[in-house]
């Protein structure tokens, strides 16, 4: 793990220019652009490593770059010491030279004494890490609140004017297309999630039209129906897309689909490296520089006063693929 | 174990199972019709069929008990995963309106037959909806708090669910469960660690679900399933009931062919051959009724032999002669041929038996017999009749041809040389020839004429023959001889003979010890005739015998009767040599004196020397049975005979009766006194008391007791009366004895 956050900080200034010239193009939260012709399928080896970006040519005429203006004192407010959210904060503090972090899972200090600790300095924007600190900051900051590392942030009022988040998910294309790139023969995809998620929905159906792939989408309110409609799919798809929605998923319908997936042969793609024990073929994760520099985008913006042109959730644009054989991480 | 097993044998045999074994086997032991005992074909099939019949029922029990576990498991594992499906169907109708949902819940219970009725109920209990394949909605009622409370507590449990099923209705299970919902708490699955054994999980109740669940098809097919194999059961029951049949039948054949042989070898047809047995147990009772037969053949002919022969010369014995001669009197009576009758009587046997013993006699006995058959032809007849006398057939002669074959026998005879301790006797004989013709062939008449005509020869000088001439003197001996033998059957057949008892008593002191039984046959006049005058004529017609066991079998019921008033009662009965012919002697005389209660050691039998010293092997082993009897025995007539001294002492007598002629005389005849002074004190030496007959009168009785001797019987002492009595001798003073021809 460490070696891979060196690695992706060793690479970080080349990442922001890569991350910056996609960004401009396109949005989630925007209308979905048309349908871009499906690429060439790549015929490199499935290994996909780290490239070095290409030595920046020599300017030919001085121009003046603006000196960004320097980041804002910010709290990190990390619900607990877990890697997917220490990691991010790690990758924050890098980024910001002022800044506090806050555990609310030290019993010490209740998240109401953190908050109000909060609020009383002198930062300017809260960026909270899991779903506990984001609830909490923006239910008791007064100031800005940038979330990320929340899945199910519709369920818990999270988004208001003065508040904007990071997707939790990479960005479901690029998934998809490392996904193709480990299994070509991939035709027909199945996925459970929760409701209020159409969004979410809506990006995978166009990722699998992209793809050439067909995606079979149930929305259930249990783990009971998460698990009746899995076993009536299973038959009918050849890869089945894990959504990390906890509310319509248990350990033992975890253990269930895992189960019926490596019987009948179905790969399974799982949003963490963890879960790949369980018998998943596949994990594809989002990148802790990359949650860092996407909250540092929107730190920015807010800085400069145009949060309103912040979208409400900013998606990633990195992904780290590991199979049971070898990790990749790849930029989408 | 053990103990168990005890208790439980101890337990059937008080419970008598051995009765009720007979119960059982009572219906399969077909009794045959004809000779009302046990079939064993169909006992065996009887006992088989019944085996199968009872391991079918057996077996059909344990395949519907069996049938029904597996059932009943079955049920469980299904009830339980439909119960686990109708979860997941269940869930969302809680959670949203989703008709979907709904469709999808009737669309899987439609599916299954099984399931009677599935119902929902809200966390409390109350019914939301219920879809069945019954008719029975409206039953459908709130679930009540008792079973409320007893199924939330199988929330997250392995097995989450609260089944029963009725006892009368086993394929009848009604099934409660909690429906929940489980989820992460972990957003995201941020926090997610499948390496944890315990999965941190959020549950929330959202209701109950009923399930009725009626299996009845499974038991019907289950029941129907047993239904044929009953079916097949009784069809293969009957059809190896009747090829059972067949083959036991085949298989018992052999057992069923010894039937036959084996009823005609109780019949006595030991001529009987018996099919040889494959099987190897059959076999052997084929050899060894094949063995038996054998034997018993064997044995019939030894028997035959031992009734038909003579033991010491091995001819025809008295019996079978009789037999040939009314065979030949038959062949006369159809043919009208001419037969001869020889009756050989031994001119002065007596004289070697008193010259070189009764061993001696015997040899030359056999001798003769040996030099008869050679001298006789191949049809004739030889039998030996008792003592020296023979009898022989000569079939197909006329009067010519017999007196010549006669003659031949005679020149034979006198050629022949006997040697006996070094010394040469020639022995004559005598022959008696009767023709046998269609007028002349009662077997009797014949005996009687050939025997007539052998005395003539002996009274014209002997070692000749003579032909019996039918004359009148003859024809009257004849007669009377016949007639004798007719009343002597009589006799015997009406019981006509009596008893007398002639008592016996001691010399010194007068006392009667013991009573000898004589025989009288009462004559027409009402006079008693003697024994010397009729024995004779019995020992001639072969009665002898029967007369010997009818003295034993009245003398045992006069012993009954007399002993009453004197229980120290003691008798003497006489035995002839006829008597010890019978095999049957002992026994007979056994079962007699059991069966009047006579006690053997109050009897004395009374033996002729002659026939003691004899002692045909025969006589001796009876001899000897008679004394482990318990019986005394008593050598009658001794002195007369053909005895030396050193016998008297191999011959283990109790008493020594001196015979007659010594004491008729006595107080005249010095010489019989040395002699029977000799024999007392012989007697006394070897342990035996003499017994002095004959004592007519007080001087002979004085000079008894003076020469020692121990008991004396005649009429002095006293007179055969009927009845055994008691009567004391008086005793004479020694001054008024004289001693003649001591001087």
């Amino acid at each position: 793990m460490r070696s891979y956050i060196e690695q992706a900080t060793r690479l970080l200034p080349a990442a922001l220019v890569v991350a910056a010239l996609s960004l401009a193009g396109c949005s989630v939260t925007s209308p979905p652009a048309p349908p871009t012709p499906i690429p060439e399928p790549v015929e490199s080896a499935p290994d996909i490593v780290i490239t070095p970006p290409p030595p920046v040519a020599e300017p030919k005429a001085k121009v003046k770059i603006p000196v960004p203006a320097p980041l804002p004192p910010v709290a990190i407010v990390l619900t607990s010491r877990k890697a997917a959210y220490a990691d991010v904060a790690e990758a924050l503090v890098q980024q910001f030279e002022n800044h506090t972090v806050y555990d609310l899972s030290n019993r010490d200090r209740p998240p109401v004494t953190v908050l109000r600790m909060i609020n009383d300095s002198d930062s300017g924007v809260v960026v909270a890490i899991g779903l506990r600190a984001a609830k909490s900051s923006v239910a008791m900051s007064n100031k800005p609140v940038v979330f990320s590392q929340v899945f199910n942030y519709q369920d818990h009022g999270l988004m208001n004017d003065n508040t904007r988040g990071v997707a939790a998910v990479p960005p479901l294309d690029a998934q998809l297309a490392a996904w193709k790139e480990v299994d070509p023969t991939l035709s027909r995809i199945g996925a459970i999630i929760g409701d209020g998620h159409e969004a979410l929905i809506t990006e995978a159906e166009i990722a699998a039209e992209r793809h050439g792939v067909d995606l079979d989408v149930h929305v259930t309110r249990s783990d009971q129906e998460t698990l009746y409609f899995f076993k009536r799919m299973i038959r009918d798809i050849d890869g089945f897309w894990l959504f990390p929605d906890n509310r319509v998923l248990s350990g033992r319908a975890l253990q269930q689909i895992m189960d019926d997936a490596q019987r009948q042969r179905v790969p399974v793609l799982v949003p963490s490296e963890a879960m790949l024990q369980m018998g998943a073929s596949i994990s594809i994760s989002s990148v802790a520089s990359d949650i860092a520099a996407t909250i540092t985008t929107i730190v920015r913006q807010i800085q400069a006063g145009d949060i309103a042109k912040v979208p409400p959730l900013s998606p990633l644009s990195a992904i780290r693929v590991q199979t049971n054989e070898a990790i990749q991480v790849a930029d989408q | 174990m053990k103990a168990t097993l005890q208790n439980i044998m101890n337990w059937a045999r008080s419970m008598k199972v051995s009765r009720l074994g007979k119960w059982i086997r009572a219906p399969f032991a077909r009794v045959d019709a004809k000779s009302g005992s046990r079939v064993l074909v169909h006992e065996i099939l009887s006992l088989q069929v019944f085996s199968a019949a009872l391991a079918g029922v057996l077996a059909i029990a344990s395949l519907y008990w069996g049938g029904q576990w597996v059932l009943q498991d079955n049920y469980s594992r299904w009830a339980l995963q439909w119960t686990q499906e109708l979860n997941e169907l269940g869930a969302p109708l809680f959670l949203a309106d989703d008709s979907e949902a709904l469709l999808r819940l009737e669309s899987f219970v439609k599916r299954y037959p099984e399931i009677d009725r599935v119902a929902y109920y809200g966390r409390d209990g109350t019914m939301l909806f219920t879809v069945g394949n019954d008719d029975g909605a409206k039953s459908v009622t709130n679930l009540p708090s008792g079973a409320l409370k007893e199924a939330v507590n199988v929330v997250g449990d392995k097995n989450p669910f609260l089944m029963s099923t009725g006892i009368l209705n086993p394929q009848r299970f009604e099934i409660l469960a909690p429906v929940w919902k489980e989820s992460i708490p972990d957003d995201g699955l941020f926090d997610f660690d499948p390496t944890l054994p315990q999965q941190p999980v959020k549950t929330e109740l959202l209701g109950f679900v009923s399930i009725n669940l009626d299996f009845v098809i499974f038991h019907d097919r289950l029941l129907a399933n047993i239904k044929g194999g009953i079916l097949i059961l009784l069809v293969v029951l009957v059809a190896f009931a009747l090829y059972g049949r067949h083959a036991l039948r085949n298989a018992l054949k052999a057992i069923s062919n010894l039937q036959e042989p084996i009823k005609e070898l109780a019949k006595g047809n030991l001529q009987v051959e018996f099919e040889p047995a494959e099987h190897r147990e059959i076999a052997e009772i084929v050899e060894a009724l094949e063995t038996t037969a054998s034997a018993l053949n064997a044995r019939d002919a030894e028997l035959l032999q031992l009734a038909n022969h003579d033991s010491l010369t091995g001819l025809f014995n008295r019996r079978r002669f009789l037999e040939e001669l009314r065979k030949e009197a038959l062949k006369i009576m159809h043919g009208g041929h001419e037969s001869a009758l020889f009756f050989v009587d031994l001119d002065q046997f007596k004289y070697i038996n008193d010259a070189c013993g009764h061993p001696a006699g015997d040899r030359l006995i056999r001798k003769v017999a040996d030099e008869l058959l050679r001298s006789v032809g191949q049809d004739d007849v030889v039998a030996r009749f008792g003592g020296d006398e023979f009898a022989i057939l000569v079939p197909h002669t006329d009067e010519a041809g017999a007196r010549l074959a006669a003659e031949t026998l005679l020149a034979n005879m006198r050629r022949m040389a006997h040697i006996e301790d070094e010394r040469v006797f020639h022995v004559h004989c005598s022959i008696g020839i009767t023709m046998l013709t269609e007028e002349n062939i009662l077997h009797d008449e014949l005996i009687n004429q050939a025997d007539i005509a052998c005395r003539e020869a002996k009274m014209a000088g002997r070692n000749r023959m003579h032909v019996f001439e039918q004359s009148v003197e003859a024809e009257q001996q004849t007669a009377a001889d016949i007639g004798w033998m007719t009343r002597l059957r009589n006799a015997l057949d009406n019981d006509e003979f009596e008893l007398r008892f002639q008592p016996i008593n001691r010399v010194d002191t007068g006392e009667t010890t013991h009573h000898e039984v004589l025989i009288r046959l009462p004559g027409d006049d009402g006079n008693m005739i003697l024994p010397d005058v009729f024995l004779p004529s019995a020992v001639r017609f072969g009665l002898m015998s029967e007369i010997d066991f009818w003295m034993i079998r009245n003398a045992a019921e006069a012993y009954e009767r007399e002993s009453a008033s004197d229980s120290d009662l003691k008798l003497a009965i006489n035995l002839s040599a006829n008597a010890f012919e019978n095999e049957d002697l002992t026994s007979y005389v056994a079962a007699i004196f059991d069966k009047h209660n006579v006690a053997p050691g109050n009897i004395v039998f009374e033996i002729t020397e002659s026939l003691a010293v004899r002692r045909p092997i025969h006589v001796e082993r009876q001899i000897a049975e008679l004394r482990e009897l318990g019986c005394e025995l008593a050598l009658d007539d001794f002195g007369t005979g053909y005895s030396s001294f050193s016998y008297l002492q191999k011959l283990h007598f109790d008493y020594i009766k001196i015979d007659g002629a010594f004491v008729k005389d006595l107080p005249n005849n010095p010489v019989d006194q040395k002699m029977i002074r000799l024999i007392a004190e012989i007697g006394r030496e070897a342990g035996m008391k003499t017994v002095a007959e004959y004592v007519q009168n007080a001087e002979t009785l004085a000079l008894l007791a003076d020469l020692g001797v121990d008991l004396a019987q005649g009429f002095f002492v006293g007179r055969p009366a009927k009845k055994p009595r008691r009567k004391s001798t008086p005793i004479l003073l020694k001054s008024r004895r004289t001693k003649k021809g001591a001087r």
